[in-house]
């Protein structure tokens, strides 16, 4: 059991990495970016020929990847994201889809059928592990990624909180008619907030190629494990998409320990039982109020 | 057909200025030629061959999955990325259907009654969530789905099975009944969501998408609104999957299921013209053309979808159509001036 | 020297001209109270000059440059700020933290979170609570500081006695009142005739998106800017 849930919990770690930049956008610019898993598969790609063709280690590779992504973020937002918001709240989602079929099939066409994985090139760290007390062993790599995690968020969290830039963020998440009332360039802040949400993206990419394969298509699922993650946390902190991302991960190892085939199904269980236990909640509250005022 | 709405206003000692009507001269052709279509569409299986019977069977269940995508996110204004889930259990349904013994054309309408009687209790919850949690929330319940039809043993996992009791029919008549079955189901479908637009839920669908909260102040439920289209929605996505089970006779849940069905008909909408009767049709006729021109380049045909679809989202998010904005289908109600 | 030029300024929402080709221009120094029944079009003309609402038609200079197409932040950057009806605070950020927003563009000028403090004594002690938990009175000087922090040649207040108690008013007024001799030019909308007249220096009227009175305040008795104001009598025009 212990075992199981140790190794929930650093599953949750990766959830997290690669919840934290969807939750990001949507806090922010009020997107759900639906082609987030596929440019985290691009980020691994990326990486992944680093290493194929120049032998650099992916954990070299991520620092390079992270530019090119961060830019990626930036015209993503000012040349896609921006026009799509015009039209509404649900037009972006539209076009994110297009985007992520664009990408997936471009990755297909380009890298083939072939899974890739980012572990061969690692060496030996691919198999470290410590043991903890009770004979549990838990492997570096995982524990690693869950460290970024924490340390990601807690990055974003500092900026937000502590920076300028941190509060021109928060103001036009909030408010951006009236952030520009006070001087806050609101697309500005929103380009910068895409390319950050990329930064965590490439990160989070590093981890899904070492943690196992890849390949063309595996975006969307990832797509929906870091939806899961956001929707359960409640977006509406970063520190509650962590605490979404382990509940996840729970579900999930618990669905399987439950059914064989119950991995996917344990999360998505817990997915739609956090929503629904939300609404009934919501609904509950105002029955109270109304009880209340009578 | 000429009846007016309401009553005419009067002007001074001259007779009525305006009147309300839904059909005009344009209307009216739209209608008679669609009729047209139908009843020559009814007679070439007697004359086409045998690879054009199955193409244009194609083409009727594209029509009938843009129509009802359009219905669900261009009247209702519900974007769902999960219409992969009815698709699926139209096929789904109609196996275990034909299992119980039942023939397989008659399994195939009835399964698109029991996927939307299984919408039921599932707009019950899913319509109370908010755009983006509705629309990813149903690509995770077709996940769900997709998960839960793996376990059936009939279905064997990814490996699938076919409706065997199709076989029972010969290769001709066979092709020709799942042709006359699908030009039926596409008109009937068809024939159910133009009488609901019509009907006073039709009016109170058009009042939601322009305000809700006004709407709802005058009484309209939208809830119910939008369970209608919901249920609808399910019943035409299932009797498609069916379908196309029926001409494809094998079954594999991750074909079925898969969210490239989604992908096909957000493309045949956004080219076509979201909301408008006429944008999904000709959205469907396009992909077609598309499908058939260019389907055997592999991933760039996909890559076009997706690129073209962004393309329409950005630039021409009203689609083709409603570019021409031309009204061929007398939906809605005009104010006719009778005076010069 | 003209401050702030408006030109047959045009605004409509759909249908409706909420601003019919107003011009109007205001002069450095001038302390101005604009005056108006609700749905005259001041918010709407405040929130055109300001950025966050667009113009149909005509033009707005300010210091001699067309801002016109201009974004709110670049009005800001260049001296324009709005302290907006309703205060539209940033409820999940403190005090402190809203003024230090106010700053964003870095203008120099005098203006600094401790100028502010002591300018509104009654949020030193609150300066650290979430702005969503102030009252009306320290949402309104903290709004009003966030505009200063700016450091602003134009400072414009829609609404400042809105929802607040004429104790609480008096208060901000008397905070204000070093800000009103200071030689920064002011816009100020005023529900209170009297405090307006005792405050201003010019009075405009609006009266359903046109200007149906604008005069020195000197020369405008009360009785000229009610039937402005009410649209009565022969056209009360400047």
């Amino acid at each position: 059991m212990m075992f199981q849930i140790t190794n929930a919990v650093l599953l949750g770690g990766h959830y997290a990495l690669i919840a934290v930049g969807l939750s990001f956008m949507f806090q922010v610019m009020k997107v759900i970016n639906l082609a987030h898993g596929s440019l985290a598969v691009l980020a691994a790609y990326g990486i992944w020929l680093l290493a194929d063709r120049a032998g650099l280690s992916p954990f070299v590779g991520v620092l390079l990847v992270i530019p090119p992504m961060a830019v990626l973020g930036w015209g993503l937002q000012r040349g896609l994201l921006e026009r799509a918001g015009r039209g509404g709240e649900l037009l972006p989602i539209l076009t994110t889809f297009g985007l992520a079929i664009v990408l997936d099939n471009l990755m297909f066409q380009q890298f083939g059928a072939d899974t890739r994985s980012l572990s061969p090139f690692i060496g030996d760290f691919a198999w470290a592990s410590w043991e903890l007390p009770g004979s549990i062993f838990v492997g570096k790599v995982p524990v690693l990624i869950l460290l970024t995690a924490i340390l990601t968020i807690g990055a974003l969290q500092m900026l937000l909180a502590r920076t300028a830039l941190g509060r021109q963020i928060r103001a036009t998440a909030q408010d951006p008619v009236t952030a520009g009332l006070v001087g806050v360039d609101a697309r500005r802040i929103s380009a910068i907030s895409s390319a950050l949400a990329m930064v965590t993206v490439a990160l989070s990419g590093l981890a899904l190629g070492l943690r196992g394969t890849f390949d063309a298509y595996a975006g969307a699922p990832q797509l929906l494990f870091a939806f899961e993650a956001t929707v359960i946390g409640g977006a509406r902190s970063l520190w509650g998409t962590l605490a979404g991302a382990m509940v996840l991960a729970l579900a999930q190892t618990f669905g399987a320990m439950v059914h064989p085939q119950g991995f996917l199904l344990g999360g998505h269980l817990a997915f739609l039982a956090v929503l629904f236990v939300r609404l009934a909640a919501a609904g509950g509250v105002w029955h109270l109020l109304k009880r209340a005022r009578a | 057909m000429t009846r007016p709405a309401t009553k005419p206003e009067t002007g001074p000692e001259t007779g009525p200025e305006a009147r309300i009507d839904r059909w005009t001269p344009a209307a009216r052709i739209g209608v008679w030629g669609a009729l047209v279509v139908l009843i020559l569409l009814a007679l070439f299986p007697f004359v086409l061959s045998a690879g054009l019977t199955g193409r244009l069977t194609a083409l009727f269940i594209y029509v009938l999955l843009a129509a009802m995508w359009n219905a669900l996110a261009g009247y209702g204004g519900l974007v769902s990325i999960g219409q992969q889930m009815f698709f699926g259990l139209g096929a789904y349904i109609t196996i275990r259907i034909a299992d119980l013994g039942l023939d397989p054309f008659a399994a195939i309408p009835l399964s698109a009654l029991v996927t939307a009687v299984i919408a039921f209790p599932v707009s019950l919850f899913m319509l109370k969530l908010r755009g983006g949690e509705f629309a990813i929330g149903m690509w995770v319940l077709a996940s769900i789905t997709h998960l839960l039809v793996n376990l059936d043993p009939l279905i064997q996992g990814e490996t699938g099975t076919s409706l065997i009791s199709l076989n029972a029919y010969d290769a001709g008549p066979r092709r020709a009944l799942i042709y006359w079955l699908a030009l039926a189901g596409m008109t009937a479908t068809l024939g159910l969501l133009y009488a609901l637009l019509r009907s006073p839920t039709g009016l109170a669908l058009q009042a939601i998408r322009d305000s809700e909260e006004a709407a709802a102040s005058l009484g309209v439920e939208p809830a119910r609104a939008k369970r209608v289209l919901f249920l609808l929605a399910a019943f035409g996505t299932g009797l498609a999957g069916a379908l196309w089970l029926a001409q494809a006779t094998s079954f594999q849940p991750k074909t079925y299921f898969s969210v490239q069905w989604t992908a096909y008909m957000i493309f045949m909408v956004l080219v076509g013209g979201i909301g408008r009767f006429e944008g999904a049709i000709l959205g469907a006729v396009l992909f077609f053309l598309i499908e058939t021109w260019f389907a055997a380049t592999g991933v760039w045909y996909l890559i076009g979808l997706g690129a073209v679809a962004m393309a329409f989202s950005l630039f021409l998010p009203k689609g083709l159509w409603g570019a021409i904005d031309l009204r061929l289908i007398p939906i809605g109600h005009l104010v006719i001036k009778t005076k010069n | 020297m003209s401050l702030l030029q408006v030109e047959s300024l045009d605004i409509r929402h759909g249908q409706f001209r909420a601003i019919k080709g107003l011009s109007v221009s205001v002069t450095q120094g001038e302390v101005v109270a604009l005056i108006g029944a609700n749905g005259s079009g001041k918010t709407t003309l405040l929130r055109c000059i300001a950025g966050a609402a667009r113009a149909t038609a005509g033009t707005v200079h300010f210091k001699g440059e067309d801002i016109t197409a201009l974004p709110a932040q670049a009005r800001v950057a260049r001296g324009l700020s709005l302290v907006p009806e309703g205060r539209r605070l940033f409820p999940d950020m403190s005090v402190t933290e809203n003024l230090m927003l106010g700053a964003t563009c870095d203008r120099p000028g005098d203006w600094s979170v401790e100028r502010v403090l002591a300018t509104f004594p009654n949020l030193v002690k609150r300066r650290h609570a979430l702005a969503g938990a102030l009252s009306g009175g320290e949402q309104q000087a903290t709004a009003i500081g966030r505009a200063l922090m700016a450091n602003p040649d134009l400072l414009i207040l829609d609404e400042v006695s809105l929802g607040l108690s004429p104790l609480v008013v008096d208060q901000v007024y008397a905070s204000l009142a070093a800000v009103l001799t200071s030689g920064t030019t002011i816009i100020l909308v005023e529900q209170d005739l009297a405090r307006a007249m005792r405050v201003a220096s010019r009075a405009i009227c609006l009266l359903e998106g046109s200007i149906a009175l604008d005069r020195p305040m000197a020369q405008a008795p009360r009785e000229a800017i009610t039937a402005a104001y009410f649209g009565l009598g022969t056209g009360v025009r400047a």
